[in-house]
């Protein structure tokens, strides 16, 4: 009868049938993390994905990065660019077609980490990997959408993984548990914006303390926090401030704060998630019907 | 074994920092007495994706093995030298290139108690103890056809 139990509640919150409207925007808010992450690279095209920026030779990379894919010529970068819009709009607005979307995203990301290991970084890797599960993915379907929790279940093991993951190698392996002045280190050089200066000027010793301490146990209980109902919202607050603390206190960080940040969707109440979703896609039809109407 | 596995994947500010460096490029142009210019890399790298940093920066911090490092700088010493040439004309050509490693103790006050965002300080402004010599690259090395050190 236990075991019944047991089962049946196994069942029912990994791999059952249900509303999965925080899934959808998922797909759209991992989607659109990522076109702003490759805008940015964007604004440098040239430098980036052709001969005229440079390139390091066959074997000269950093250990563990894919070898060298070839460069694109000039008239290449438009195609590059057009493929990445393309992609978004299918998995923005033609969501049936959705999987051709994820597919043409992770060969694109696979392509942005190969071309250039100067401007990958670990986010790359969240990428692909991500847009590959999204090809794969269990379908749903319908208005709000339905379908397998699984595909919810994975991507929040995913970031509450990494969460602790990182948390784990601060502690076992790094010196996070050693040093008081850990963050305090990291806050200056060359990441330091005005926001991360005006602390290092004004927090005393103490408060970059705290502020270590909070981040080892937000990382390494993550898994509770998210996932024990009670503690949620502060750890999606927590999580949160956080992220905009790393964004606001590191220069160029912010690509990596919202690609993490998007998977907080995944976390919010269903009924929540549905009004978002409804919202946005009313948002996104009113714009292609006045886009058509011009 | 599994730590290492895991901190290749999420290895983010793992340690504590003793210092934060970053890399200066010099150059020595035709008919400049041999004085050392220092090179903004800036001007041939406009990808700032590493901090306050260009992209070129991040490729010569990690280029620090010594089976790579000589390779990357030999690279990038002929790719710099071309450059040079096509952006700025009316400039002297590129003849050698040194390669020079910053390192600033985390608590110094430049870092500490910045005034403003990071600016990369002038070399001429910090400590000479701070500053390391890596390499010097010359023109006959990245292009063998180069005229020789002494008819310069």
């Amino acid at each position: 009868m236990k075991r019944r139990f047991l089962t049946t509640a196994m069942r029912e919150s990994l791999v059952a049938e249900q509303s999965v409207a925080r899934f959808r925007l998922f797909e759209c808010a991992f989607t659109v993390a990522f076109l702003l992450y490759m805008g940015r690279n964007l604004l440098h095209p040239m430098e980036w994905l052709t001969a005229e920026g440079f390139h390091l030779a066959e074997g000269l990379q950093r250990p563990g990065s894919l070898p060298p894919f070839p460069l694109l010529p000039s008239w290449g970068v438009p195609i590059f660019t057009g493929a990445l819009l393309w992609s978004g709009w299918i998995v923005g607005f033609r969501s049936r077609w959705r999987r051709f979307g994820f597919g043409a995203l992770a060969l694109l990301a696979l392509y942005a980490e190969g071309v250039d290991s100067a401007s990958a970084f670990a986010l790359n890797k969240i990428y692909g990997a991500g847009f590959i599960f999204l090809l794969f993915a269990p379908g749903y379907g319908g208005n709000p959408p339905r379908g397998s929790v699984m595909s919810v279940r994975v991507f929040q093991m995913m970031l509450l993984t990494i969460y602790f993951a990182t948390g784990f190698t601060k502690v076992y392996g790094g010196d996070w548990l050693i040093h008081t002045d850990v963050v305090w280190s990291h806050a200056q050089g060359y990441y330091c914006t005005e926001f991360a200066a005006f602390l290092l000027r004004h927090l005393p010793p103490f408060g970059w303390t705290i502020v270590q301490y909070s981040v080892i146990v937000f990382e390494l209980g993550a898994p509770v926090w998210f996932v024990w109902r009670r503690t949620r919202p502060f750890a999606i607050l927590f999580g949160l401030s956080f992220h905009l603390g790393i964004a606001l206190m590191m220069q160029a960080v912010w690509v990596f704060s919202l690609q993490i940040v998007t998977f907080y969707v995944l976390f919010l109440p269903e009924k929540t998630a549905a009004n978002w979703l409804n919202r946005l896609t009313d948002v996104g039809r009113n714009l292609l019907r006045n886009g058509t109407r011009d | 074994m599994v730590n290492v596995r895991l901190a290749k994947i999420t290895h983010l500010f793992t340690r504590r920092l003793d210092d934060w460096s970053w890399f200066e490029i010099q150059a020595r142009l035709t008919g400049g007495g041999g004085q050392w210019v220092t090179l903004r890399l800036s001007d041939y790298s406009g990808m700032q994706n590493y901090g306050y940093l260009t992209r070129l920066d991040r490729i010569l911090d990690e280029a620090g093995s010594r089976e790579r490092g000589p390779r990357v700088r030999r690279d990038l010493a002929r790719w710099l030298a071309s450059v040079h040439a096509r952006r700025f004309p009316e400039s002297p050509t590129i003849r050698e290139l040194r390669f020079l490693r910053v390192s600033a103790p985390v608590g110094a006050e430049l870092l500490a108690q910045p005034s403003g965002h990071w600016v990369r300080p002038a070399l001429e402004a910090v400590p000479v103890e701070w500053v390391r010599e890596i390499a010097i690259v010359t023109d006959q090395e990245w292009n063998p056809r180069a005229s020789s050190p002494g008819a310069r």
